[in-house]
């Protein structure tokens, strides 16, 4: 059990898995993704109140519920880091922070352009769902620029992981915000079998899909990011080097 | 042929305009596939940098090698995996590579 941890945290070892199974993982996104998208575009009926725009919640939905993943992901790498100092975890929790405040700021992009319509008005700042989303992207952006300040890489890295420990209560504030205060933003749909509503089997089903999908993008991109890492971080490192040398 | 029948839309232009809201739906699926693209790509570019400056180490270490005798790049590691590095973390050959980085003249 404590070998293969150790193991877990090696840079080489996740190297050289994640090579082998990055293309089969790009497969599987494209193939998820693709078949969502064409589904959500062609296929789903409109809903007998919003029309055609509960097709943006297919995707409004997958990346905003994804979005949420990231700083219970931070934290674990960076209770890792802090407690058995494994280098990969912090490489991860680094990359991480950028790529969900990519997913917090899609988030608020795609709900806006949705409350839109819907709402009758772009941005609200009496909506719990709406702020706590807001504050969770610059949450995510003051941990990227907290690594950046800091030069040395073991200060950052407990930095950033202290951050992202107690980055998990906005987290909470963010699932439950629609339910402790009833504002603008409706809480989540209840799976409904009726066809023709957009919580009907098509869309769930359309959207669960969606859902994988995002997932498996956010770990093609996490692990290409991370990768690069490594070979920043382990350039002078003797595998890397037997490596760069074995291509030619 | 059901598949075809399930399709809510009867022409392309039907299709384009998204019962009206067309700027909406198709500014979210842009946003969407920019989204994608964009941390796809950013980290394969970085990727093929990072591969081009490892290249460029591993050659230039191997020229010093060929012209003063010195360590070659792998043996380089070895003596750092095994600790043998002076306070700077640097082997004198290291150093040597460093400094002679500009008359180098690598163009590729």
């Amino acid at each position: 059990m404590w070998l293969w941890f150790a193991k877990l945290g090696s840079p080489k070892w996740f190297y050289e898995l994640s090579t082998k199974w990055l293309p089969w993982l790009v497969v599987a996104t494209v193939l998820v993704i693709g078949t969502a998208t064409v589904w959500a575009l062609l296929f789903l009926p409109p809903d007998y109140q919003q029309g055609y725009t509960s097709r943006i919640l297919v995707v409004h939905v997958a990346v905003a519920g994804t979005s949420l993943a990231f700083f219970p992901l931070m934290a674990v790498a960076g209770t890792i880091t802090l407690v058995w100092k494994m280098k990969l975890a912090d490489m991860v929790a680094k990359n991480a922070a950028a790529l969900g405040a990519w997913f917090s700021f899609i988030t608020l992009a795609t709900g806006s352009i949705w409350g839109s319509v819907s709402w009758g008005t772009w941005w609200e700042w009496s909506d719990s769902r709406l702020v706590s989303m807001l504050f969770q992207f610059f949450l995510l952006l003051g941990v990227v620029s907290l690594r950046s300040a800091l030069e040395d890489t073991d200060k950052a890295a407990k930095a950033c992981a202290l951050l992202s420990i107690v980055g998990c209560i906005n987290v909470v504030i963010i699932k439950y915000s629609v339910e402790w205060w009833n504002t603008l933003h409706q809480p989540a749909s209840p799976v409904s079998l009726q066809s023709g509503s957009a919580n009907g089997p098509e869309f769930w089903i359309a959207t669960a899909l969606m859902i994988l999908g995002v997932y498996l993008f956010l770990s093609v991109s996490l692990i290409l990011s991370t990768r690069n890492e490594i070979l920043q971080r382990e350039r002078r490192a003797l595998w890397v080097k037997e490596m760069i040398a074995a291509e030619r | 042929m059901d598949l075809i029948n399930a399709i809510q839309f009867d022409s392309w232009a039907e299709f384009i305009d998204m019962g009206g809201y067309a700027f909406n739906v198709w500014a979210v699926y842009g946003l969407f596939a920019l989204f994608i693209a964009v941390n796809i790509l950013v980290p394969l570019r970085r990727r093929s940098a990072l591969l081009r400056d490892l290249r460029r180490r591993e050659r230039i270490e191997n020229q010093v090698t060929r012209n003063s005798g010195s360590t070659p790049g792998v043996q380089i590691a070895k003596a750092e995996s095994r600790g043998q590095l002076d306070e700077t973390g640097e082997t004198a050959s290291q150093r040597a590579v460093d400094t002679r980085r500009p008359q180098q003249g690598d163009n590729s």
